[in-house]
């Protein structure tokens, strides 16, 4: 089911590619990074999502499963937000010659990236036990949670260098985004997926060697 | 057109390297996991 999950992606993402070379370029050239940073921001923000999601699940339920899908979603959504931060650097170099500029879509995209790496780093190093580690770091997630609205209300609400939306000329470019936001979202899925099962075979691995 | 390059060379780069981490630990995992049989077939 996994393999089936990276297999659609690939096709999904590699179908968003085609169109977007073939009939749904964006004229300047270098607007055509959108079809990169657009998929993945909105993934960086759906991880965050699930982060919350599975954050609330173990502060209720106390099951481990749901901790295991909060670390899986906090990875994945770091990997989604450098890419966020990182072509959204080379883009504003390509369109308003500046590399970063302090607006608040920006500042609020960097700060999301930071806050990932803060509940790793959080999961890495605190004392103590799994449990209380765990509640800590879900603790965080929830209240970490808040700047996913900030991110998205900044540009609407706010004067900003970064547009609230954009429109396309075409429907090709509009299905060439579609196609890379649904690939993008099934990758996210899969790699949440798979890496909450290695860290499952991991733990039931070290309780075996404990016995 | 040198940073749409970038860009997309950004993700590419960004996914396969979590890629490449999660192959590490799967196979550490799989390495331990023989370890472990290896040693229950030696005391049995």
């Amino acid at each position: 089911m996994r393999r089936l999950l990276f297999a659609l992606a690939f096709i999904l993402l590699v179908a968003s590619t085609w169109i977007a070379l073939t009939q749904g370029q964006i004229v300047p050239v270098q607007r055509n990074i959108l079809y990169a940073h657009v998929p993945n921001s909105v993934c960086a923000l759906l991880c965050f999502v699930v982060l919350l999601v599975a954050s609330i699940g173990y502060l209720i339920t106390g099951r481990q499963a749901w901790d295991l899908v909060a670390v899986a979603s906090a990875e994945a959504g770091l990997i989604f937000a450098t890419i966020l931060n990182a072509t959204g650097m080379l883009f504003s170099r390509a369109e308003w010659n500046v590399w970063w500029t302090a607006s608040p879509r920006l500042v609020t995209s960097a700060i999301l990236w930071f806050l990932y790496a803060v509940y790793l780093i959080l999961r890495a190093s605190l004392p103590g036990s799994p449990y209380r580690r765990a509640r800590i770091c879900a603790v965080f997630g929830i209240i970490a949670f808040l700047d996913v609205p900030l991110v998205f209300i900044s540009a609407r609400f706010i004067p900003d260098i970064h547009r609230p939306n954009f429109s396309f000329d075409s429907a090709w470019q509009s299905a060439a985004l579609m196609l890379g936001m649904a690939g993008t979202a099934v990758l996210a899925a899969a790699l949440i997926w798979l890496r909450t099962s290695l860290l499952r075979s991991s733990i039931e691995l070290e309780k075996r060697l404990l016995q | 057109m040198l940073y749409l390059v970038l860009g997309f060379s950004v993700v590419w780069v960004c996914h396969f390297a979590y890629l490449f981490v999660i192959d590490r630990q799967a196979r550490q995992l799989h390495c331990r996991l023989d370890a472990r049989a290896r040693e229950t077939a030696s005391n049995t």
